[in-house]
C-alpha cells in the first residue's frame, strides 16, 4: 500500500516538482494545498499519512498552525519544508511531531531520507 | 342480717355516680378518634413514613408529639407537609381539633387535649415528657377513642402514656425495633405490656386506616351507643366468662358488665371481629386471646399518690386511729386489694413511713398488696417504674425512696421490705385480718352490686375495730351501709362500725370453688338474686323456728320465732344455747346434740312438753349436723317443731281424762326412769370427761408454759440479734464515714504534696521511703517503685551525705537537723530533717525537705559582694567622705577624711556635724543645703567654704552632698564628699592670669557693683592704643564713651538676664583716631563672692575685608552663570528644592526664576519618571558618587517635552558638608531624534535583509525545482549529472544565506560552522559509501563577509564533491577539511584582525591527482569554477603534495578597499 502524502506549498513550481519527486519515490500524492486553511480541509478529507508542510503560506494561517490542527485531526506525520529552519531553533513550540524539517532548497535524496524517517509506526504513536 | 333491697335506692344512686364517672365511654370527648403519635430521635423519618402511608380520609385527627430543641424554631410542619395529603398545622393554644388534620407540637411546650381543643402547657424545668403528658390527657378526654402511637426514640417517654390509654380502653401502637432508628422508646412502651400492636410505621398507618372503620370507633348517635357498641350476645358473654373462670379462676361475671363489655369490644376491634358471638368462637379456639382478654380486663389505672388530698386526709385520720388502738404496740397492718402494679401500696407505705417518723412512733408496718393478675404482682414485687413517675412523686420523696436505674426508678428496699404482694381474689378468697386500713380504690367500680355487697363485709371483717377503709372517688359503701361510718366523706374514707362481723359463713358459703373444683356454669347474677329473695320469703313464711349453733353451743344464727324456746338468761349476755334454753328443753336438747355429735346423723326428740305463755305445748326437737369451713369444724341446726298447740293438748286431755291419769302416771314413771338412767349415765360420763379434761388441761398448760418460755427465749435472741445488727450497722456507718474522711484527707494530702514545690520526702521508722511529692521525685529521681526502698539508697541529682544516719539521729534524738547543700548543677538547697509525729504523738519516721534556696543564696552573695564592693570603693576614694544620719550625726567617715583633717575616728563618729572641729561646718548656707538634700532629696554640688581648720590651717573645701537612696523612705542618710581645692584654686588663678595676658582678644573686667574697670589685658591696650592707667578704675560709661561705644554699660543690665551678651559689628575708636571693627562678647560671673563682668573684644577688620572680596567674586560668577543661555543651570538643596535658576534654565524649561526658586526639582521631570522615583534616585546617586549623569526626557512648564543630557553634581562647603546639588542640563532632543531615526532605519534594514535572504532561498528552491522539472525531460546521464551538480551548487549558496539569516548582522558568516554542515551533508548525499568515509575537520574560527563567503562556499562545495566523486569513489577513505589563518602576502600574521589571510584545504586519501594535473587547464567544469572563484577572491589555488588530492586555497579575508559600513 502506497503511503499517502499531502503537499502544502504556495510556490506552484516547487509543489509540482515535489509531486513528481514523490511519485518517483513511490508515494501517492493526495493533493497540494497553497494555504493553511486549504491544507486543513484537504487533510480532513484525504487523511494523508504524511504532510509536507511549508512554513510560509498564502492566507492567514501559518504552516505551524496548520500542522498542529492537521495532526490533531488526522494524526498525520508532519515534515516541515522551509527556507529558514532556524525558526524552530528560536521557537521550538512551533514544531510538530515527529520533529522533522527539510531546509529549502533540498535534494531528492534529502526528501527521501526525511520521508523514510517517518516510519509508519511513528504515525500510530502519534494518533 | 342481710336485708334484701333495704338499700335499693342508695345502690341505684351509687351506680349512677359510677356510671357518669367512668362507665359511659363512647359519648366522651370528640366524636371521632384522635391519634397521638409520639417520637423523639429518629422521629422525622418515622413520621414521614407513617403520614405518607395514611389515606387522607380516615376521619381521625393526628397529633404529633416530637421532642424538639427548645431553643430552635421548629421546621417540623413544613418538613412533614409534603408527606401528608392532610393539612399539617402547628399547635397553638385553644386550637379546635378536626378530623383528617395533622397537628404538630411546637418547641418548648407540652400539649394537652381539653375536650375538643388542644392547649399548650408551659414546659416546666426538669424532665420533659411531652408524650406522656399528651397521652394522659388524650386518655382522659377520649377514653376508648384514644389511640396512642410510640415511634422511634430513646429513653422512655410515652411508656406511662400508653398505659393510661390502654386503661381507658384505647388502642396503642409501638414501632417495631427493626424499623425504628432508635428503639429505646418503643421498647420501653412494649415492656409495660400495654401495647396492642408492634409494627413498622407503614403498617401502623395501614392498621389505623382499618381501625377507622370499626364500629367500636365509628361515631355513633347519642343514646344508642351501648347497643351499637355491644351488638348482642348474653349467651356468648356467659360462655366467655365460663372460659375465663376455667382458666384463670376469676369469675368475671361478677364484674360490672359494661366495663367488661367495653374491654371485650376493644379486643374485638384489635382482632377486627365485629360480633360478640364471633368473638366467643374465636376465643374458644385461641387460648392466647383468652390470656390477652384476661390481661386487658385487669388493666387498671394506678399511679403514685393518686389524689394527693385523699392521702393527706387519710394520714390525718390514721394518726388519730393509731392513737386510739387497743394494742398500740401491734404492727400497723394495711391491705390494698386490687393493687395492680403496686403504686398504691408503695405510696401508702411511704406515707406511713413518713407518718411514723413525724409522730416519732416506731412500729413495724405491714402492707399487703393483692391482685388477681400475676403479671401485675410480679411487676409490683420488683418495684421498677418508668421515668414518668417523676410527674406523680414529689421530688423529695423520689429522692428518698427511689433509686435511679437505667430507664426509670426502683423503690428502695426499706419500703419494699414492708410490702407483701400476693395473688388474691377479693370476691372469694378469705380475707386478711386485724387490719388498720384497707385501701380499695377503684376496684369496686369493676364489681357489680352483688359482688360489692359481698366484698364490703369482707373488708369489715378484716378490719380491726375503728379500722379505716378508703375507697375510690366514685365508690361508696352503699352496698353495706350499716358496716361503715363515713369518716371523711369527700375523700371516701370510712371507719369500721363496731358490730359483730358476719363474714365467716358468707365466705364459707361463697368459697365453693376454693378447693379447686370448677364451679360449672355459673348462675347469672340476676337469677341468683331472685332465688335468694324467694328463699327468704319461704324461710320467713314456712320454715320452722330454728337456731344454728356451733360445737361450743354458741348460737350463730336465729331463724323464725325462737322466743318460745329460748330465753336470754340473766347475768352476762350470752348466746350459749344451753344457757338460753328453757328448763324443759334443756335436757332433751343436750341429749340430742350429744347424740348427733357422736353419730353425726340427725336426731329427733319428740314429745317434749313445754309451758309457753302459761299453756302447755308439745314440741319435737330436730338436730342436724352441718360441716363447717375448716376440717373438724361443725355446726348444728336445731329445729323446733310444735306438735300441737297447748290448748289442743289440754282439750284433748280433758276429753279422755279417765284414761289419761293412768297414762300420765305411766309416762311419769317412764320419764323418771329415763331421767335416772340418763342422770347416772351423765354423771359417769361427766366424771370420765372431767378426769380427761383435767389431764388434758394439765398437759396443755405445761405445753403452753414450755412454748411460752421458748417464745420468750426466741424473742430475747431475736432482740439480741437485732441489737447486734443495729450495732454492726452503726459501726459500719461510722467506718464508712471514717473512710470518707480518710479519703478526703488523703486527697487533700496528695494535692497539698503535689502543689508544694518544695521537695518533700517522708521516711518511715525503718528508714525506708514512705511517700514523696513530685518535686522530690524530680530532684531525687524517685519513681513509684522506690516507695519502700531504704533511704540510704537514694541517689538523685543531689547527694545528701550520710542521709540515712542523719535521719536516724533525728528519729532518735527528736532534734530537727538542717543543712545547706549544693546539687550536681551547683544549686543550693536547704535540707531539713524533722521527726514525723503521728496524730497520737508517736514518732513514726522523719520528713526530709529540700528547699531550693539557690536564688536566696545567690541574692545574699550578690548583696555581700555589692556591700564589699561599695565599701572598697568608698575606702579607695581619695576624697574624704562623711555619712550622716538624719540627726546629722556622723555615721561614718573614710580614712581620707581623717587623713585630710588630721582628726581621730573617736572624736568624729557619732558626733553632731556642726560640732566638729571648731565649727567649720556650721554655716547657715551649708545647713540650708544639707537640710534640702536630706529631706527633699535635692543634692548640692561644689559648695565651697574657706576656713581656718584646727590642724591644717586655712584651706578651701568644696562640698558635694546627696541623699543615699534607700528603699525604706523613713531611713535617711546623707553622703557628704569634701574636696580640698585650695591648691587647685591657686593653679587656676595662675592659669587664668596667663590666659588673660596672652589672649589675642582684648579683655576688660568690670566690677558689676561699682561698674568700674578692674583689669585690662595687654592685647586690649594694643588694640585700642590706650594706656592702662587711663582705663583702670574708670567707670564703664566713661570708657565706653572714650572708645566710641556709648551705652555699653547697659550690657550689665542685659547680662543680668542672659549672662552672655553679644555685640557684633561694633567699631572702636582707637587713640590714633582710626576705627577698628570688633565683636564684643560680655559675660558675667563671680570671683569669689564678687560679681564681675568680662568683655572680650575681638578685632574683626581682616575678616570683614575677606568676606567683602568673596561677595564680589560670587556676584561676578552669578552674573556669568545667569547669562549662560544654552545650558540650564540650577541648584537644589539636599531636599531637592530649587535654590537658583539661570537664564538658560528659564529658556529651556519655561519657568521664570521667581517661579522656579522654592519649587521642587521634580517638577521638571516627566510624571512617569517622578512616579518611578527617578528624581530621587538621581539625587541619591549624586550623594554617593559625587555626580549623576543622565539622559532623559524632561518637561517644560507648558507640558512639552525635550530630551536632555545632564549632570547633577554635589555642592559642598569647605568642611565637606553637603550643601546641595547643582544641575547642568542641555537640550539634545534633536540628536535624540536623529539617533532614533537611524535606529529605526537600521532595524527596517534588518528585516528587509532577512526577508531578502528568505526570498533568495525560496527562489533557489524554485530554481532547483525548475532544474528538477527540466531534468525529467532527459535521460542522458551526463545531462542529469550536470543538473545534479547545478543543484548542489545552488544548495551551497542557499546554505550561506541560511547562515546569514541566522547571524546577528546578516552580512557575516562563521565559515567553520558552514563548512562542517556542508561537508557532512555532501558526504551523506554523495558518498557512494557514506559510512566508510572518515571526515576529519580542523577548522579555525573564521568569520567572512557574504561577498567572500559565497565564492568560498562554492569552492568548498566543488572540491568536496570532487573528492567524493573521484578520490573516494567506491572506497573507504578519509576526507580532511582544514580552515586556518595564515600570514598574508607580506608575511604579517593575523588571526583575528580585519586584515590577514586564511586558507581552506581539502585533502582526500584517494589515489591522488594525475602527475600532469594543472588546475588552470583542467577541462572539468567544477575545477574551472574553482579557478574562477579563487581569482574572484584574489587568492591562490595550490595543489599540495600527494598522497591523495590536496587542494589548498589561500585568500585575503578582506578586500583592501571595501567600505566598512553598508
Amino acid at each position: 500500500m502506497k503511503r499517502r502524502v499531502l503537499i502544502v506549498e504556495d510556490e506552484i513550481i516547487v509543489a509540482d516538482d515535489l509531486e513528481h519527486q514523490l511519485s518517483h519515490l513511490g508515494y501517492e500524492v493526495v493533493g497540494a494545498a497553497g494555504s493553511g486553511e486549504e491544507a486543513v480541509l484537504l487533510a480532513h478529507e484525504e487523511r494523508p499519512d504524511v504532510v509536507l508542510m511549508d512554513m510560509r503560506l498564502q492566507g492567514a494561517m501559518s504552516g505551524a498552525e496548520a500542522a498542529k490542527i492537521i495532526q490533531r485531526n488526522t494524526g498525520a506525520a508532519i515534515i516541515f519544508v522551509t527556507a529558514f529552519p532556524t525558526v524552530f531553533l528560536r521557537d521550538p513550540a512551533q514544531m510538530t511531531a515527529p520533529g522533522i524539517c527539510l531546509s529549502k532548497p533540498f535534494s531528492p535524496v534529502q526528501l527521501k531520507v526525511a520521508l523514510d524517517s517517518v516510519a509508519p509506526e511513528s504515525r500510530a504513536e502519534n494518533q | 342480717m342481710e336485708e334484701a333491697g333495704a338499700n335499693g335506692a342508695v345502690n341505684a344512686l351509687g351506680l349512677e355516680t359510677i356510671a357518669t364517672d367512668t362507665d359511659t365511654s363512647p359519648p366522651r370527648g370528640n366524636p371521632f378518634p384522635i391519634v397521638g403519635i409520639g417520637a423523639s430521635a429518629g422521629g422525622l423519618e418515622a413520621f414521614s413514613e407513617l403520614l405518607s402511608a395514611l389515606p387522607p380520609d380516615t376521619g381521625m385527627a393526628f397529633v404529633l408529639v416530637q421532642h424538639l430543641d427548645p431553643a430552635h424554631e421548629s421546621l417540623l410542619p413544613e418538613l412533614l407537609a409534603p408527606h401528608s395529603k392532610m393539612p399539617v398545622l402547628s399547635v397553638r393554644d385553644d386550637l379546635k381539633v378536626e378530623p383528617n388534620h395533622v397537628y404538630v407540637i411546637p418547641p418548648n411546650t407540652s400539649i394537652e387535649l381539653k375536650d375538643g381543643t388542644l392547649g399548650l402547657v408551659t414546659r416546666e424545668p426538669g424532665l420533659h415528657l411531652p408524650i406522656d403528658i399528651f397521652f394522659r390527657s388524650l386518655a382522659a378526654v377520649q377514653g376508648s377513642r384514644a389511640i396512642g402511637v410510640v415511634l422511634s426514640g430513646n429513653a422512655s417517654d410515652g411508656s406511662v402514656g400508653v398505659r393510661d390509654i390502654k386503661a381507658e380502653c384505647g388502642i396503642t401502637f409501638a414501632q417495631n425495633e427493626a424499623s425504628a432508628r432508635f428503639g429505646g422508646m418503643p421498647r420501653n412502651a412494649v415492656a409495660t405490656g400495654a401495647v396492642d400492636y408492634v409494627l413498622s410505621p407503614t403498617e401502623i398507618a395501614r392498621e389505623l386506616a382499618t381501625l377507622a372503620a370499626h364500629p367500636f370507633l365509628v361515631p355513633s348517635r347519642p343514646g344508642d351507643s351501648r347497643s351499637e357498641t355491644l351488638p348482642e350476645g348474653d349467651g356468648a358473654l356467659r360462655r366467655i366468662f365460663a372460659l375465663l373462670n376455667n382458666v384463670t379462676k376469676v369469675d368475671f361475671s361478677r364484674y360490672k358488665p359494661t366495663t367488661v363489655r367495653r374491654r371485650i369490644g376493644r379486643r374485638m376491634m384489635v382482632l377486627r371481629i365485629e360480633g360478640m358471638q364471633e368473638y366467643g368462637h374465636y376465643i374458644e379456639h385461641h387460648s392466647a386471646e383468652l390470656r390477652e382478654l384476661y390481661r386487658d380486663l385487669l388493666i387498671s389505672v394506678t399511679s403514685f399518690f393518686r389524689d394527693p388530698e385523699g392521702f393527706d386526709a387519710l394520714t390525718k385520720l390514721l394518726v388519730t386511729a393509731l392513737l386510739k388502738r387497743d394494742k398500740p404496740e401491734d404492727p400497723i397492718r394495711v391491705w390494698v386489694p386490687g393493687c395492680a402494679t403496686g403504686e398504691e401500696v408503695y405510696s401508702l407505705a411511704i406515707c406511713l413511713y413518713d407518718l411514723l417518723k413525724d409522730t416519732q412512733m416506731s412500729l413495724p408496718i405491714q402492707l399487703f398488696g393483692t391482685d388477681i393478675s400475676d403479671v401485675a404482682l410480679d411487676r409490683a414485687r420488683h418495684g421498677n417504674y418508668p421515668i414518668g413517675i417523676e410527674e406523680d412523686v414529689p421530688p423529695n420523696r423520689l429522692r428518698r425512696f427511689f433509686t435511679k436505674t437505667d430507664n426509670g426508678y426502683q423503690i428502695n428496699k426499706v419500703i419494699r421490705e414492708c410490702c407483701v404482694f400476693a395473688r388474691h381474689d377479693v370476691t372469694k378468697d378469705p380475707p386478711f385480718s386485724n387490719l388498720d386500713l384497707v385501701s380499695c380504690r377503684n376496684l369496686l367500680i369493676y364489681l357489680d352490686q352483688t359482688a360489692q355487697r359481698h366484698v364490703l363485709p369482707v373488708f369489715h371483717y378484716a378490719l380491726k375495730p375503728n379500722g379505716l377503709l378508703m375507697l375510690g372517688s366514685a365508690e361508696t359503701t352503699a352496698a353495706a351501709a350499716d358496716l361503715f361510718i363515713p369518716a371523711d366523706p369527700p375523700h371516701k374514707i370510712y371507719t369500721r362500725r363496731g358490730i359483730t362481723p358476719r363474714l365467716p359463713l358468707e365466705i364459707a358459703l361463697g368459697s365453693a370453688g376454693h378447693d379447686g373444683t370448677p364451679m360449672g356454669v355459673p348462675v347469672g347474677s340476676s337469677a341468683l338474686e331472685v332465688q335468694k329473695k324467694l328463699d327468704r320469703v319461704i324461710q320467713s313464711k314456712y320454715s320452722p323456728d330454728a337456731v344454728l349453733i356451733n360445737a361450743e353451743f354458741q348460737i350463730v344464727q336465729f331463724r323464725g320465732h325462737t322466743s318460745s324456746y329460748l330465753d336470754p338468761s340473766p347475768g352476762q349476755a350470752t348466746l350459749n344455747v344451753l344457757r338460753m334454753a328453757t328448763e324443759d328443753l334443756l335436757l332433751p336438747l343436750r341429749r340430742a346434740v350429744q347424740a348427733v355429735t357422736e353419730t353425726n346423723a340427725p336426731v329427733r326428740e319428740s314429745g317434749i312438753e313445754l309451758t309457753v305463755t302459761g299453756q302447755k305445748v308439745r314440741v319435737t326437737l330436730e338436730v342436724t349436723p352441718i360441716p363447717g369451713l375448716e376440717a373438724g369444724e361443725r355446726y348444728f341446726l336445731i329445729v323446733f317443731v310444735r306438735e300441737k298447740s297447748p290448748t289442743e293438748l289440754s282439750a284433748e286431755s280433758s276429753r279422755s281424762e279417765s284414761i289419761s291419769i293412768d297414762d300420765d302416771l305411766l309416762r311419769t314413771q317412764r320419764e323418771l326412769t329415763d331421767t335416772r338412767d340418763y342422770l347416772r349415765n351423765l354423771t359417769e360420763q361427766y366424771e370420765v370427761h372431767s378426769e380427761e379434761l383435767r389431764a388434758a388441761n394439765e398437759e396443755a398448760r405445761s405445753a403452753n408454759e414450755e412454748l411460752q418460755s421458748t417464745n420468750e427465749e426466741l424473742r430475747t435472741t431475736k432482740e439480741e440479734l437485732q441489737s447486734a445488727n443495729e450495732e454492726l450497722t452503726t459501726v459500719n456507718e461510722e467506718l464508712q464515714s471514717r473512710n470518707q474522711e480518710l479519703n478526703a484527707s488523703n486527697s487533700d494530702l496528695k494535692n497539698l504534696l503535689s502543689a508544694i514545690t518544695i521537695p518533700i520526702l517522708m521516711v518511715d521508722a525503718d528508714l525506708r521511703v514512705r511517700r514523696f511529692n513530685t518535686a522530690a521525685g524530680k530532684l531525687l529521681e524517685l519513681g513509684p517503685v522506690d516507695i519502700g526502698r531504704p533511704v540510704g539508697h537514694i541517689r538523685g541529682k543531689i547527694e545528701i551525705p550520710r542521709l540515712e544516719q542523719q535521719v536516724k539521729t533525728v528519729i532518735d534524738s527528736l532534734h530537727p537537723v538542717s543543712e545547706e547543700l549544693q546539687d550536681a548543677e551547683g544549686r543550693w538547697h536547704s535540707l531539713a530533717i524533722r521527726p514525723y509525729r503521728t496524730t497520737d504523738d508517736r514518732i513514726a519516721g522523719a520528713v526530709v525537705t529540700l528547699q531550693d534556696i539557690d536564688p536566696l543564696k545567690r541574692g545574699l552573695k550578690a548583696a555581700e559582694e555589692a556591700r564589699d564592693y561599695a565599701e572598697g570603693m568608698i575606702g579607695t576614694v581619695r576624697e574624704p567622705l562623711v555619712v550622716l544620719d538624719s540627726d546629722l550625726r556622723v555615721q561614718r567617715a573614710t580614712q581620707a577624711f581623717y587623713d585630710t583633717f588630721l582628726v581621730k575616728r573617736e572624736e568624729t563618729e557619732g558626733r553632731f556635724l556642726y560640732d566638729l572641729g571648731n565649727g567649720e561646718w556650721n554655716r547657715p548656707r551649708l545647713r540650708e543645703l544639707i537640710g534640702a538634700a536630706l529631706f527633699r532629696s535635692e543634692p548640692f554640688h561644689d559648695f565651697e567654704i574657706e576656713h581656718d581648720f584646727p590642724h591644717i590651717g586655712r584651706r578651701v573645701m568644696r562640698l558635694n552632698g546627696r541623699r543615699i537612696p534607700f528603699p525604706q523612705a523613713q531611713r535617711k542618710m546623707l553622703l557628704l564628699s569634701i574636696e580640698d581645692v585650695t591648691e587647685r584654686r591657686e593653679i587656676a588663678e595662675i592659669r587664668f592670669q596667663r590666659l588673660f595676658e596672652t589672649a589675642k582678644d582684648g579683655i576688660v573686667v568690670v566690677d558689676i557693683e561699682t561698674q568700674t574697670v578692674q583689669d585690662i589685658n595687654a592685647f586690649f591696650l594694643q588694640l585700642t592704643g590706650m594706656e592702662r592707667d587711663a582705663l583702670i578704675g574708670k567707670t564703664l560709661e566713661d570708657v565706653g564713651a572714650k572708645l566710641g561705644v556709648p551705652g555699653i554699660e547697659r550690657s550689665i543690665e542685659a547680662a543680668r538676664d542672659s549672662e552672655l551678651v553679644r555685640y557684633p559689628d561694633l567699631e572702636l575708636l582707637r587713640s590714633d583716631g582710626e576705627r577698628v571693627a570688633v565683636d564684643i562678647v560680655a559675660n558675667s560671673y563671680r570671683v569669689g563672692s564678687q560679681p564681675v563682668m568680662q568683655f572680650n573684644v575681638r578685632d574683626v577688620s581682616l575678616r570683614k575685608k575677606a568676606s567683602k572680596a568673596l561677595l564680589e567674586s560670587e556676584q561676578r560668577f552669578r552674573l556669568f552663570v545667569e547669562s549662560v543661555n544654552d545650558y540650564a543651570l540650577f541648584q537644589v538643596d539636599t531636599n531637592g528644592v530649587i535654590l537658583s535658576w539661570n537664564a538658560g534654565a528659564e529658556r529651556l524649561l519655561g519657568w521664570k526664576e521667581t517661579e522656579a526658586i522654592g519649587m521642587p526639582a521634580s517638577t521638571v521631570f516627566t510624571p512617569e519618571d517622578v512616579a518611578a522615583g527617578e528624581h530621587q534616585k538621581e539625587i541619591e546617586t549624586a550623594r554617593t558618587n559625587g555626580r549623576a549623569d543622565d539622559e532623559r526626557w524632561h518637561m517644560r512648564k507648558d507640558g512639552t517635552r525635550f530630551f536632555a543630557s545632564g549632570v547633577l553634581t554635589q555642592v559642598c562647603d569647605d568642611q565637606g558638608n553637603l550643601l546641595g546639588f547643582a544641575k547642568v542640563m542641555r537640550d539634545v532632543t534633536l540628536r535624540k531624534e536623529q539617533e532614533e531615526q537611524l535606529h529605526r532605519s537600521l532595524s527596517e534594514k534588518d528585516t528587509l535583509v532577512r526577508e531578502i535572504h528568505h526570498r533568495v532561498k525560496n527562489n533557489l528552491q524554485v530554481i532547483v525545482s525548475l532544474l528538477g522539472m527540466q531534468s525529467r525531460h532527459t535521460n542522458d546521464p551526463h545531462v542529469l549529472a550536470a543538473f545534479q551538480e547545478a543543484e548542489s551548487r545552488l544548495r551551497a549558496i542557499a546554505h550561506i544565506h541560511e547562515r546569514l539569516y541566522a547571524s546577528d548582522d546578516l552580512s557575516e558568516v562563521e565559515f567553520g560552522g558552514y563548512v562542517t554542515a556542508l561537508a557532512e551533508e555532501l558526504v551523506q548525499l554523495h558518498a557512494s559509501t557514506p559510512n566508510q568515509i572518515q571526515l576529519e575537520l580542523d577548522l579555525a574560527d573564521v568569520v567572512l563577509h557574504i561577498e567572500r563567503a559565497i565564492p568560498l562556499g562554492l569552492i568548498a562545495n566543488e572540491l568536496i564533491l570532487n573528492a567524493l566523486k573521484h578520490g573516494l569513489r567506491n572506497k573507504p577513505g578519509k576526507l580532511v577539511v582544514r580552515l586556518a589563518y595564515i600570514p598574508d602576502s607580506e608575511g604579517r600574521a593575523s588571526n583575528n584582525g580585519d586584515t590577514g589571510w586564511a586558507r581552506l584545504q581539502i585533502i582526500d586519501s584517494g589515489p591522488g591527482l594525475p602527475v600532469d594535473f594543472d588546475a588552470a587547464k583542467t577541462p572539468s567544469m567544477g575545477l574551472r569554477l574553482v579557478n574562477m572563484l579563487v581569482r574572484q577572491l584574489r587568492g591562490r589555488l595550490e595543489i599540495g603534495p600527494p598522497p591523495g588530492a590536496n587542494f589548498c586555497v589561500s585568500f585575503p579575508r578582506e578586500f583592501e578597499n571595501r567600505p566598512k559600513e553598508l
